[in-house]
């Protein structure tokens, strides 16, 4: 049980005292100049006071050589403690010299005291303990046995014990305060070097010269170093990368002129690149002094990973919201695939892109292909065109083989694939490659080329997965509406040949009679005959615009292209109208300009002068004129329909050629009609690229004009379509019957 | 053996396969008549009419299907043939080739007449 209370008080003590050799290198440094400094002015003073006591110079050089030597050896020797040692003792021997050359006066004893105290700015136990026994030695044992020599005191001659006594309590007194101090550092800094030690930022203490005094282990792991590495060594073992200079972050912190965390990136000792918000600061003592910075460097990899990964999901969004806005804007997969790939391949900054169409048997066709601008890509392009890859070959096949996306490094290695090689010249070395796939089937395959490789993320897949469906599940709409489209327009072809058939027979059949029997038939008759024929074309029209407005709504309305006699197609439209015309008593008057032929669709224009001379014969009361004009302005045919009719209301303006809108003027006159002829004209013109324009007031009648682009007629559609008055000067126009005599 | 001229019209709707007979007659073309495209160009190889008026929306061979195989035979390639169609649309049939003799629009069919012995310009048959 004593044993332990002995040791537990001894282990309490113990840890009551400091450690020791704790204090940084350069504040070692700093004490120790400072405690030489005192040796030699000592040694400097004593010498002095040696030769004022009236000693001879050989025993003052003898004085001061006992200090001397230790500081001497303080100065040269390697190890910090031995040099700390001989300082020590040269200096507590400078004070034993001090009271051996006055005789022992008792007051220069307290230098002992002082220097007790002094020698624990070492903080080292080596030098304290040198000091301790010295003057245990020197007081305690020379003190008792030359009481006199050393006290110089009758009291101490005659009770040497009790002198040695008190002496040895101050100096206890004063080691016990200056522990307790050396103890008392010794903490404050340890937990200051815990706080810096535990913290995760890199944290590097530099002195005025830009030296490393002092990093934290997260320093040292940060940079790939060693704890032990960076102490003493220069700045400029720690390098950072781009434009900002360590250095010049330091000096401007000396010079107090910026403090704000700076981002930038540092070199690992291992070359690997560290982004780092760092924070470089001055260091001050408590008076203000600049003592060196500090450097406190932040690992910012995560936050850049995640703003990286932000970015990137960002622009997958964005590519994933350009592929659908340009699958929206695409009537046909045709249509469609030349943007998908131009959005993905700008989206995701890669350099060129293919569409490749999957065949019935596997088979590959390049259908479509996308490259950025500037490259030397044009080559390339050309060689893809159409280019088909054989089912299951090389790493296209194997995408479609496993419906899966893949990526490669190196596309020039795929022999199987020859663009490969134009793909490496011009720049790009890495492929990937997705499929596109429907229902569980693959339908073609998207390949995009980079000349910088990097491996797709699992983000990039996912949202390439989501395209695949995008892309497969428009294919499929875009086939049903097809099919839908395709049904329709069977329907209608059948409707219209159907409605028209027996218009047609009835047509025919009373334009006979009127033509070959109108000799016979009474007045009477002719008169019914003719209310058959005007009825019959009546309602054939009206189904031609039906037809034609279902055309228009659903999309499908069509020219036939051929070249347009524009002259030609007025006239017959001003003969067509010309028995209305008379029927109303109105003059109709034709003004023909020169009009080179265009492209066009001659009928169709026919349809839109008829339409618009039958309103205008409608809207003009009798005894008026309607003026058809045709001619030029700039590069654009114009066909005018001018009449003196009461003019049109402008609120009517706007909504006439709204489907079946009827101006106020003709539904309180009841004038027959339908609504559909200025919607039918309105659609024929600006299928041609022209416009429809309407000038009219009130009282002043109207003119309606339509403008023609006027493109070249294409030479390959110069001789068809353009009716039957060509096709008889096609060259059969004066053959004979081989068999004569045909009776009539 | 008549000395008439020989016409073929062929359309698959009676009323219409009898108008364009009745035209053809009165121009002085005696008339064979057939009712589908196949029977058109049966009769156009066996009978080498002078002229043929086909309708184009026809069953089983088209109009213009009909002409291609003539104009494809060297032993009926001259015959001149006229395509009638009811319809404007039809008119895109037309591009393709070989291209009729003439065209026209049923709703005018009362020219027919006179736009076939146009074919036969300044030359036509005696006696129509």
């Amino acid at each position: 049980m004593a044993k332990e209370g002995r040791e537990g008080l001894l282990a309490r003590l113990r840890s009551a005292l400091p450690q020791g050799r704790t204090l940084p290198e350069e504040v070692w440094e700093r004490r120790h100049r400072a405690l030489l400094g005192l040796l030699w002015v000592n040694a400097a003073g004593l010498f002095v006071y040696a030769l004022v006591q009236g000693n001879t110079l050989n025993h003052a050089f003898v004085e001061c050589g006992v200090i001397v030597l230790p500081g001497l050896l303080g100065m040269v020797v390697k190890s910090r403690h031995a040099r700390a040692a001989f300082v020590s003792f040269g200096l507590i021997t400078s004070a034993a010299v001090m009271v051996h050359l006055s005789n022992g006066v008792i007051e220069t004893h307290f230098y002992f005291f002082v220097l007790i105290v002094a020698l624990t700015l070492y903080e080292d136990w080596v030098p304290f303990l040198i000091a301790l026994a010295y003057v245990a030695i020197h007081h305690g044992l020379a003190g008792t046995i030359d009481a006199g020599g050393v006290y110089n005191h009758p009291d101490a001659v005659a009770n040497p014990w009790k002198w040695a006594g008190i002496h040895a309590g101050f100096v206890l007194a004063a080691a016990i305060a200056a522990v307790t101090a050396w103890r008392l550092n010794e903490d404050v800094r340890h937990r200051l070097t815990g706080v810096v030690g535990s913290s995760g930022d890199a944290i590097v203490e530099l002195d005025l010269k830009g030296r490393i005094t002092a990093w934290n282990p997260a320093a040292a792991a940060m940079l790939g170093f060693e704890p032990a590495d960076a102490v003493g060594q220069p700045l400029s073992m720690l390098r950072s990368e781009g434009q900002v200079e360590l250095s010049e972050l330091v000096t401007a912190a000396i010079a107090d002129r910026e403090t704000a965390p700076r981002e930038i990136a540092l070199q690992t000792k291992q070359g690997e690149s560290v982004p780092v918000s760092l924070r470089v600061s001055p260091i001050r003592d408590v008076r203000g002094r600049l003592l060196g910075t500090s450097l406190v460097a932040r690992d910012v990899s995560d936050r850049r990973r995640a703003e990286r990964a932000r970015e990137r999901a960002e622009s997958y969004r964005g590519v994933q919201l350009a592929v659908a806005g340009g699958l929206a804007e695409s009537n046909s997969t045709e249509e469609a695939m030349p943007r998908v790939v131009e959005a993905l391949g700008r989206g995701l900054g890669w350099d060129a892109g293919l569409y490749w169409r999957a065949g019935e048997d596997g088979a590959l066709t390049c259908d479509a292909f996308w490259g950025k601008r500037g490259r030397e890509l044009k080559q390339f392009e050309a060689s893809t065109a159409g280019l088909a890859v054989p089912a299951g070959e090389g790493f296209l096949g194997h995408v479609v083989a496993t419906a899966k996306a893949a990526w490669t490094e190196r596309i020039a290695d795929d022999s199987s694939f020859p663009p490969g090689e134009l793909a490496a010249a011009a720049g790009a070395t890495g492929a990937v490659a997705f499929p596109l796939m429907r229902g569980g089937a693959v339908i073609g395959v998207l390949e995009f080329f980079t000349s910088e490789p990097r491996a797709p993320d699992a983000d990039l897949m996912q949202t390439l997965s989501v395209i695949s469906d995008q892309v497969g599940q428009f294919t499929a709409r875009k086939d049903a509406e097809r099919d839908a489209e395709r049904v329709k327009d069977e329907f209608f072809g059948l409707v219209s040949h159907e409605l028209r058939t027996p218009l047609t027979s009835v047509i025919g059949y009373t334009d006979m009679l009127a033509k070959s029997e109108g000799e016979q038939l009474s007045d009477r008759a002719k008169k019914m005959l003719d209310v058959i024929q005007r009825n019959a074309k009546r309602e054939m029209r009206l189904v031609g615009d039906l037809l034609l407005l279902v055309r228009i709504e659903a999309g499908s309305f069509d020219l036939e292209p051929g070249t347009v006699d524009l002259a030609a197609v007025a006239q017959e439209a001003a003969e067509a109208a010309r028995p209305a015309a008379e029927g109303a008593e109105m003059e109709l008057s034709l003004s023909l300009g020169e009009v080179p032929p265009f492209s066009g669709d001659s009928d169709r224009i026919g349809q839109a002068i008829d339409n618009l001379l039958t309103n205008a014969i409608k809207f003009t009361p009798a005894g008026g004129t309607v003026e058809l004009r045709i001619g030029t302005a700039g590069e654009r045919a114009l066909v005018e329909v001018q009449d003196s009719g009461d003019g049109i209301p402008p609120e009517d303006q706007q909504r006439l050629f709204d489907r079946l809108y009827r101006a106020s003027s003709a539904t309180k006159d009841h004038v027959p009609g339908t609504g559909l002829g200025l919607t039918i004209v309105k659609a024929i013109t600006e299928a041609h690229g022209g416009s429809v324009t309407l000038e009219s007031e009130v009282g002043a009648g109207s003119t309606f004009r339509l403008e023609f682009p006027l493109k070249a007629a294409a030479a390959a559609n110069g001789q068809a379509g353009n009716g039957s008055a060509h096709a008889t000067a096609n060259g059969n126009g004066s053959r004979a019957p081989e068999r004569a005599g045909v009776a009539r | 053996m008549s000395g008439r001229a020989l016409a073929l019209v062929a359309d698959d709707d009676a009323d219409m396969r009898g108008l364009l007979r009745m035209l053809m007659e009165d121009e002085g073309f005696e008339v064979e008549s057939a009712s589908d495209g196949e029977q058109a160009l049966r009769m156009a190889r066996a009978r080498r009419p002078d002229v043929c008026v086909f309708d184009v929306v026809m069953p089983r061979l088209r109009g213009h299907e009909v002409l291609r195989a003539l104009r494809d035979d060297i032993s009926t390639r001259d015959i001149p043939v006229v395509l009638v169609t009811a319809t404007l649309a039809n008119r895109a049939l037309w591009r393709l080739s070989p291209q009729p003799d003439d065209c026209m629009r049923k709703t005018s069919i009362s020219e027919l007449g006179g736009r076939v012995m146009a074919l036969f310009g300044e030359a036509a048959p005696e006696g129509a």
